[in-house]
C-alpha cells in the first residue's frame, strides 16, 4: 500500500491518474482485443463502498472473461475486493473476501440486503448473476444459490431500492441483449459502420427485458416483474440505471438508459408498482424524438430547484443528453444550450458522474470515453477507439466548460464510479477501460476557506440500513440543494450511499433535512460543514 | 449533365458540364468499384503549386483527362455507387492535384457518406484553391455543424450568405447553429426569414416548432408543428413534437394519438436508417432497396416509395425485375400515374422478357389501356412463339 503525495497534483487537469501506483497490477479482461463480438465490448464494473466499515472507501472491480473460456465452460475471471488506505491507496483483501468467476462479469450494486448493516454485493454476469453476503466486515459469502437472484440474462446495470417502502431493499436488474456466440454473428459477417466491417449489434439482435426483484429483508428475493408492471411495449437494449425521486412524491422511481431503444423513465405509483413515463415525460429520447444509444447515466439538482436532473452518455456521433427537469414534471433535453451538445459529438461516452467535484457549489461532471469499434481508427469515421476522458466545469446557470479530465492519455474507457478514496472531502474516481489496467483518478480539488463540502451518511432503521432512497436536502439562507441517496449511478458501477455537497464559499447551511423512505422528515439544524456528517432516523 | 448531377447532389455544386447522358452507357455496364477507397483518406490528396488553378472558374468547362474522370464519377454517382464516384475522384485528384470542381464533389459525396470530417477537409480544400466560391458551399456548415463545431460552422454559413445571398439552406443551417449556441432568438428570426423565403419550407417549420417549445412557448409551438405536420405527415419529429406537446397541455387524447402515430412512423424510420446507411456504402443489394420500399409504402408515403424506386431504377437502368416490383406497389397504394410511368421505363426496358411484357399487359388490361394492351400482348405472343 502506497500513500499518495500532493506532488502528484502538478497538472492543470483537475485529476490525476495514480492507478500505477494506488492500485499495481490489477487490470481487466474483456474478451479480445479484436472485439468480433458485441460481448467483448463492455469491460467490467466498478463497485464502490466501505466494506469493513473502517472509515475508508474499498473497490469491488469486476472482471469479465475471454469467448475461449466461455465456451470451455471455464468461469470468468472473479471480482476482486481491494480495501482502500484512506489516502487514495488499496490493497487486496484477504481469502476470506474472495469472490467466485461467473460467466462474464460486467457490474453490479451495492446495498444491505439482510438488513444488518453491512453492505453486501450483487455482480451482474453475462448469464448467472452472484450475490455475496458481507459477513460484517469479515469477508463476503456466495449467497447466490437460493437466493431467487440466479437469472441467467446477460445483465448490465443493477439498483438496489426499496420500491414499496417495506424496509426491504428491492432490485432492478438491467438486461442488454440475447446472446449466444454459436448464433450471433462475428465481425466479418457483413456488419458494417460508416463503411467498415465492423462486430454485429445491438441493432439486429434482440433486447432482453430487464427484471425486477422483490426483496424479503433476508438475503433472498422474489421476481415480479411483471406484477411490478416493469414490462415496456418493447424491451431495451439496458445499460445503465439510477434511482431518483423525479416527481418527488417520496417514493423511488428507476431512470434506465437503452442503447438505440428509448430510455425508460419508470414512475412509482406509491406501491412498488411502476408506469413507464419516459415518452411523456420527456425523457426517453432526444429533443428531436430519436431513441439514442444510452450508455451511462448521472443524475443530480442542477439549479437546486429541488427536481433532479439527467445526463446520458451517447454513442459517437450523437450527443450527450442533458434532460433538464421542468416545473412541470417533465424534461427538456438540453444539451447544447448547457455546452454539453458539441463536444461530445466525436466521443462514445460510458461511466460518468454529477457531483460538485471541485467544491466551488455548482455541478459539475465528468465523462469516460472509448469506442466499441477498434475500427473507428480507420479512415472517415470521424471518431477514434480511444478517446480523451472529459471533465465539465458546471457553474451556477448550468452551464458547463469543457475541460481534459485528466493528462492521461486516451484510452477505451468504460465503468466509472466516485467517492471521496483519500477523505479529504472531494470526490475521486475509480475507472476501467474496456481491458486493462484498474485506474485510480484522485482529485486535485483546492481546499480552503472558499471550498466548503459535506459528505452526508445515513443510518436507517428497519431494513434499508443505508438509507437508499432518502432526499437530503441542505438548506442556507437564499438556496438549497438536494441529493437523493443512491448506490445506482453510471455504467456497470456503484456509488457509496451517501450525499456529497460543496459549498463554495458558503461557510453555514441554516439546517440539513432528511426525507427518509419511511416518511420521516429530519432536521439537523446548522450542521458544521467538512466533515461526514452521520444521520441516524428518528423513531416515528 | 452536370445539372443532373448536381440534383442528386442535392448540396448545390459549381455548375459545369460534364457528360451527356447518351455517353453513360459503356460505364453503366461495369459493375460497382470496389470500396478500396473507403480505407483511404483525402489528408493523402496530393496537393497543387500555389497558383495552380488561379485561373479557374466554373465556366470552365473540362477537357481531356479531367472530362473523363468528371463524367465517370458523375456516373457512379448517379447510380447510387458513392464510392465507386470516390474512386474516381481519388483518381483525377491524384492526377490533377486540387482540381477544384472533383474536390467540391469528392466533398459532397463525403457529406453523403456521414464522413463528416472528410467532407470538412474537402470542401476547406476547394476554397483554398477557390475561395471566390464560398457561396457555394453551405455544406461545409452542415458538416462542421454535424461534427459539433458550432462556432466554426457559424462563421461559415455568415461567409455563405455573404457571398451569396440569403440562401434558405444556408439560413436554416446558421439558424440552428445559433440555437445550438444558445441563441435562440436570433434562431428564430433567421427560421421565420426561411420561410418567408420558402413558406413550404418544412424543415424550418419544424425547428422553428422545437425551438418554441425549448422556450416555453407552447401556443406558438403547437402551431408551428402542426404546420410542419400538414407539409409533411409521415416526418416522425413532427408527430413527436406534437405528442409532447398535447400532453403538456393536458390534451391526453391527442398525446396518444400523435404518439402511437409517431412511433408507428419511427419504427420505420429507424429501419430505414440502417438500410440507407448500408446502401450507402454498398449499393448493390436489391433485397434491401425492396425492404426499403416495403417500409415506405407501410407508411403510406407515396413521395418516397417513388422516390425509392427512381433510386433503384437509377442504380438498375435496365432492370426489369425493380420495374415489375414498381408497377405491383405503386396499383396497392393506388398511385395510377405512379404505375404508369413505371410501365412506361418497363416498356422501355423488356426487350425481349416475355414475362415483362406479360406483366405490362396486365396492367394495361387492368387499367383499360386497350391499345397499349394489344401491343403487349402481341410481343407475348411473338416471344412465346404463339
Amino acid at each position: 500500500m502506497i500513500a499518495l503525495v500532493p506532488l502528484l497534483f502538478a497538472s492543470d487537469a483537475l485529476f490525476t491518474e495514480v492507478g500505477e501506483t494506488a492500485l499495481p497490477g490489477a487490470v481487466t479482461t474483456c474478451g479480445s482485443l479484436e472485439k468480433d463480438f458485441i460481448l467483448e465490448v463492455n469491460g467490467g464494473g466498478v463497485l464502490l463502498e466501505d466494506f469493513d466499515r473502517d472509515g475508508n472507501m474499498d473497490l469491488v472491480v469486476v472482471d469479465g472473461s475471454t469467448l475461449a473460456r466461455a465456451k470451455a465452460g471455464e468461469p470468468s475471471l472473479p471480482a476482486h475486493l481491494f480495501l482502500g488506505d484512506g489516502k487514495g491507496g488499496f490493497a487486496a483483501a484477504g481469502d476470506a473476501w474472495n469472490l467466485a468467476g461467473g460467466r462474464w462479469g460486467m457490474g453490479g450494486a451495492v446495498g444491505d440486503v439482510n438488513g444488518d448493516g453491512w453492505p453486501d454485493i450483487f455482480v451482474t454476469h453475462w448469464g448467472g448473476d452472484r450475490l455475496y453476503l458481507n459477513e460484517a466486515g469479515e469477508g463476503f459469502r456466495d449467497a447466490t444459490l437460493g437466493s431467487g437472484l440466479e437469472g441467467d440474462r446477460w445483465g448490465t446495470s443493477a439498483a438496489f431500492l426499496d420500491a414499496d417502502g417495506d424496509g426491504a431493499l428491492d432490485l432492478y436488474v438491467v438486461n442488454y441483449l440475447a446472446f449466444d456466440p454459436e448464433t450471433v454473428p462475428a465481425r466479418g459477417s457483413g456488419c458494417t459502420w460508416k463503411g467498415h466491417e465492423v462486430m454485429c449489434g445491438p441493432e439486429g439482435l434482440v433486447p432482453v427485458h430487464d427484471q425486477f426483484y422483490r426483496g424479503k429483508g433476508d438475503g433472498t428475493f422474489v421476481e415480479e416483474s411483471l406484477a411490478r408492471g416493469l414490462k415496456p411495449e418493447r424491451a431495451g437494449f439496458g445499460l445503465g440505471v439510477v434511482t431518483l425521486d423525479y416527481d418527488g412524491d417520496g417514493d423511488t422511481d428507476l431512470y434506465v438508459s437503452n442503447d438505440s431503444t428509448p430510455n425508460f423513465l419508470w414512475e412509482n405509483q406509491g406501491d412498488g408498482t411502476f408506469v413507464d413515463v419516459g415518452f411523456r415525460r420527456g425523457a426517453s429520447h432526444d429533443a428531436n424524438g430519436k431513441e439514442q444509444a444510452g450508455m451511462g447515466i448521472a443524475c443530480g439538482d442542477l439549479d437546486g430547484d429541488g427536481r433532479p436532473d439527467l445526463f446520458v452518455t451517447n454513442f459517437s456521433g450523437e450527443n450527450n443528453a442533458l434532460y433538464r427537469s421542468t416545473g412541470s414534471g417533465g424534461f427538456r433535453e438540453r444539451s447544447a444550450r448547457a455546452g454539453l451538445g458539441g463536444p461530445s459529438i466525436a466521443r462514445l461516452g460510458w461511466g460518468t458522474g454529477m457531483a460538485d467535484f471541485d467544491l466551488d457549489g455548482a455541478l459539475d461532471l465528468f465523462v469516460m470515453n472509448g469506442h466499441v469499434y477498434p475500427q473507428a481508427d480507420k479512415a472517415g469515421t470521424d471518431t477514434s477507439y480511444a478517446q480523451l476522458d472529459q471533465f465539465f466545469r458546471g457553474d451556477r446557470e448550468g452551464r458547463f466548460a469543457e475541460e481534459l479530465l485528466s493528462d492521461a492519455p486516451a484510452t477505451t474507457s468504460r465503468a466509472a464510479a466516485t467517492a471521496d478514496l483519500d477523505n479529504d472531502g472531494d470526490l475521486d474516481i475509480v475507472a476501467l477501460s474496456v481491458e486493462g489496467p484498474v485506474r485510480v483518478l484522485l482529485n486535485g480539488a483546492e481546499h480552503g476557506p472558499d471550498r466548503h463540502w459535506l459528505r452526508v451518511r445515513l443510518v436507517g432503521r428497519g431494513g434499508n440500513t443505508a438509507g437508499l432512497g432518502a432526499r437530503v436536502t441542505a438548506r442556507w439562507k437564499d438556496g438549497s440543494r438536494s441529493v437523493d441517496v443512491r448506490t445506482a449511478g453510471g455504467f456497470q458501477a456503484s456509488l457509496p450511499a451517501e450525499a456529497h455537497f460543496g459549498f463554495g464559499a458558503l461557510a453555514e447551511l441554516e439546517a440539513l433535512e432528511v426525507r427518509w423512505p419511511s416518511g420521516v422528515v429530519q432536521r439537523v439544524e446548522a450542521p458544521a460543514l467538512d466533515r461526514v456528517l452521520v444521520v441516524e432516523e428518528e423513531a416515528r | 449533365m452536370i445539372l443532373a448531377f448536381v440534383a442528386l447532389l442535392a448540396l448545390g455544386a459549381p455548375q459545369q458540364d460534364v457528360a451527356p447522358a447518351e455517353e453513360t452507357t459503356a460505364l453503366e455496364e461495369e459493375v460497382s468499384s470496389p470500396a478500396v477507397v473507403l480505407d483511404r483518406t483525402p489528408q493523402e490528396w496530393p496537393r497543387a503549386e500555389a497558383g495552380a488553378w488561379s485561373d479557374w472558374t466554373p465556366e470552365v468547362a473540362p477537357e481531356g483527362e479531367l472530362l473523363v474522370h468528371m463524367r465517370t464519377a458523375a456516373i457512379h454517382y448517379r447510380r447510387g455507387d458513392l464510392p465507386g464516384s470516390l474512386t474516381a475522384l481519388f483518381e483525377l485528384l491524384e492526377a490533377q492535384p486540387d482540381y477544384p470542381p472533383a474536390l467540391y464533389q469528392a466533398g459532397a459525396i463525403y457529406f453523403r457518406l456521414r464522413r463528416y470530417g472528410d467532407a470538412a477537409y474537402a470542401f476547406e480544400r476547394y476554397l483554398a484553391v477557390a475561395p471566390q466560391q464560398v457561396g457555394d458551399t453551405r455544406a461545409l456548415g452542415h458538416a462542421l455543424y454535424t461534427l459539433g463545431r458550432y462556432e466554426e460552422a457559424a462563421e461559415h454559413y455568415r461567409r455563405v450568405i455573404e457571398a451569396s445571398g440569403e440562401q434558405p439552406e444556408a439560413l436554416r443551417g446558421q439558424a440552428l447553429t445559433e440555437w445550438r449556441l444558445g441563441r435562440p432568438d436570433e434562431a428564430l428570426a433567421l427560421l421565420g426569414r426561411v420561410l418567408e423565403l420558402d413558406p413550404e419550407h418544412e424543415e424550418a417549420q419544424l425547428w422553428r416548432a422545437r425551438i418554441l417549445h425549448d422556450e416555453d412557448r407552447p401556443e406558438e409551438a403547437l402551431a408551428a408543428a402542426e404546420a410542419a405536420r400538414e407539409r409533411d405527415p409521415f416526418e416522425p419529429q413532427a408527430w413527436f413534437l406534437l405528442s409532447r406537446l398535447y400532453f403538456e397541455a393536458g390534451r391526453d387524447e391527442e398525446g396518444e394519438a400523435a404518439r402511437a402515430r409517431f412511433l408507428q412512423l419511427d419504427l420505420v424510420e429507424q429501419e430505414t436508417r440502417v438500410i440507407e446507411s448500408q446502401l450507402l456504402y454498398a449499393p448493390q443489394q436489391p433485397r434491401l432497396r425492396a425492404r426499403l420500399i416495403e417500409l415506405r409504402a407501410s407508411t403510406g408515403d407515396l413521395a418516397a416509395v417513388r422516390e425509392a424506386f427512381a433510386e433503384w431504377m437509377q442504380f438498375d437502368s435496365r432492370g426489369v425485375a425493380v420495374r415489375m416490383h414498381a408497377i405491383d406497389v405503386l396499383v396497392s397504394l393506388e398511385d395510377r400515374e405512379g404505375a404508369d410511368l413505371a410501365a412506361a421505363s418497363l416498356k422501355a426496358v423488356a426487350g425481349d422478357d416475355a414475362d415483362a411484357w406479360a406483366k405490362l399487359a396486365r396492367y394495361y388490361a387492368t387499367t383499360r389501356q386497350r391499345s397499349l394492351q394489344v401491343e403487349a400482348e402481341r410481343r407475348v405472343g411473338e416471344l412465346r412463339g404463339r
